[in-house]
């Protein structure tokens, strides 16, 4: 399916390994997909045929975790090159990544770890987003990560940072309003401040998921319904930025696809109250599709 | 080193270490945490990406180890070995030796000798699941060689077949696992067994190999054809494996040839 950035709009989910053969062999009303990348830069296999039918039947992004933009190792080209590759093979309609560091020259955290909100991370991370845009040739979209710790040494707020991230490397920014909300609870922060901070016209994508509560803070756990509080924060981040499309994560204990699609509806109501876009999709399957796939797991 | 660079360093290896390190003075300590409980959260969180992976990679280990003693092994690898490439497929690299090393150390009556060759068999078979498409062997291209260049061609084996043997008899092991028990009890045997893993279209697939075809499949990308049926005329396990190579063409576990004459196909 050739997909264009015009294509993603309304309430996605991210693609997760138990729903791909419900999804390739019935069709399900959904308007986009997220592709984890790292699931899929393999170099062949049963995930990449499976991969390929997916995008046949829906138009899809993709979302990645171990760029590690912010990072002061050098960019890992090869792993640059793969993404690139895997955004060709998909035809996605953009790549969706970090504000965080994730390796040196000696680890691998396989963590979204915070930077400093710094003059130095800023020009860090700007001059790096702008490599893999001119490495890739596009856009990339910038998502705030959930944090547990702040740093003393930070000079300025997450949104600015962000903000200021944004115009030096003329990214586009995905807004994750659970992880904001985390943040702003486990460090006494204020999540509408930080929203507003942001720049709205750089906000292309907003993505949902569900915390858990451990007590002493919230964990970015994507294994929950996303929270009320959540919900209402999106309520009041559309009457802002209406129209932006939205993405369901849920990444352990996933639940079934109804279950998930659910999540979706709800909210692309809200988005339909507040969009242009007015088109309810029903999330349910329909017949299956006339080009049934020959991959199965 | 600039201080953003330093900064990073110090939280990975504070992530890597559960002592006192000079990150915690970096970090805000805020009313519910100290930053040692920070960091802990992000260490339990890498720990247990890791972890998972392992599991993933090795559950017939962790049925024979049963989830405790196995959760601890994987618990202790993980600290000794942190993570260093973005790609959790090739985590693990000496978790079959590192399985040897520490249940060296059980009771007798407890000691799993043929662990580690079933830990190498499960990582070959993760690693097949991901390995590259094989292209199919150009038959044509051969085909068009004078029967002189034919022979002195060299064979080259698919990406994705890995080969091993063991004292043990770990295919009967696997194969049980297939069939969804584990065998009571396993005794060393009088032959190795010879063990070829690779992809079958999607499917790893392991297979009971003869030690001819074993030694053949082990030498194959390093001799031309005219070398191997020089070296089968010393080696009767050899000269009965020359006749396979059709049906390892046929398997896919030879997919390409080269030419000297001419150039790689």
């Amino acid at each position: 399916m050739t997909c264009s950035r015009s294509d993603i709009c309304g309430a996605g989910i991210g693609l997760r390994t138990p729903h791909v053969n419900q999804l390739i062999e019935q069709h399900w009303d959904i308007p986009w997909l997220e592709i984890l990348s790292d699931n899929f830069l393999a170099a062949g296999g049963l995930d990449m045929a499976m991969l390929d039918a997916i995008c046949e039947r829906y138009p899809v992004t993709l979302h990645g975790v171990n760029l590690s933009l912010g990072g002061t190792a050098p960019l890992d080209m090869g792993y640059l090159k793969r993404l690139k590759r895997l955004m060709k093979r998909t035809n996605a309609a953009w790549l969706s990544e970090h504000a965080c560091f994730s390796r040196n020259a000696n680890h691998q955290s396989h963590n979204l770890l915070p930077l400093p909100y710094t003059e130095e991370a800023v020009t860090h991370l700007a001059t790096r987003i702008i490599q893999v845009q001119d490495f890739l040739g596009e856009q990339i979209l910038l998502e705030n990560v959930s944090a547990y710790l702040q740093y003393n040494g930070s000079e300025m707020s997450e949104g600015n940072f962000l903000a200021e991230v944004a115009n030096q490397s003329d990214c586009l920014l995905l807004l994750d309003i659970n992880n904001a909300f985390v943040s702003a609870e486990n460090l006494d922060g204020n999540t509408k401040q930080f929203i507003l901070e942001l720049p709205r016209h750089r906000i292309k994508e907003i993505h949902l998921a569900g915390f858990t509560d451990k007590g002493d803070y919230l964990l970015d756990s994507h294994s929950q319904p996303v929270s009320e509080t959540v919900w209402q924060l999106y309520e009041w981040v559309m009457e802002r930025i209406p129209d932006t499309c939205t993405l369901i994560e849920w990444d352990s204990d996933i639940p079934e696809l109804e279950i998930l699609t659910a999540e979706a509806i709800k909210a692309e109501r809200i988005l339909s109250t507040t969009s242009k876009y007015t088109q309810l999709w029903r999330g349910s399957p329909q017949e299956p599709s006339q080009e049934s796939s020959n991959v199965s797991r | 080193m600039s201080s953003l660079a330093l900064l990073q360093s110090e939280f990975l290896n504070s992530i890597n270490s559960t002592a006192s390190t000079p990150f915690f003075k970096h970090i805000q300590s805020g009313k519910n945490l100290n930053p040692q409980a920070r960091i802990n959260i992000y260490r339990s969180s890498t720990h247990e990406t890791l972890m998972k992976t392992l599991q993933s990679i090795y559950p017939i280990c962790q049925a024979i180890l049963g989830d405790k003693y196995f959760g601890q092994l994987c618990q202790q690898y993980v600290q000794k070995y942190p993570s260093q490439h973005w790609d959790l497929n090739l985590y693990g690299n000496h978790f079959p030796v590192y399985l040897s090393e520490q249940t060296a150390g059980l009771p007798s009556h407890n000691k799993l000798p043929y662990l580690s060759d079933l830990a190498s068999l499960e990582q070959y078979f993760h690693a097949a699941y991901y390995a590259a498409d094989n292209n199919d062997f150009p038959h044509h291209a051969f085909n068009q060689l004078s029967a002189t260049a034919q022979t002195n061609s060299r064979f080259i084996l698919a990406g994705n077949v890995q080969l091993m043997s063991s004292r043990w008899p770990i295919y009967t092991f696997w194969a049980s696992w297939q069939q969804g028990f584990l065998p009571d009890r396993i005794t060393a045997i009088d032959s190795p067994q010879y063990l070829c893993i690779y992809r079958n279209q999607y499917q790893p697939t392991v297979e009971l190999i003869d030690t001819g075809l074993f030694q053949l499949i082990k030498i194959i990308n390093d001799y031309t054809l005219a070398e191997l049926t020089q070296l089968a005329e010393y080696n009767n396990d050899l000269c009965h494996a020359l006749p396979h190579i059709a049906d390892c063409i046929k398997k896919g576990w030879i997919n390409h040839f080269l030419d000297p004459e001419v150039k790689s196909v």
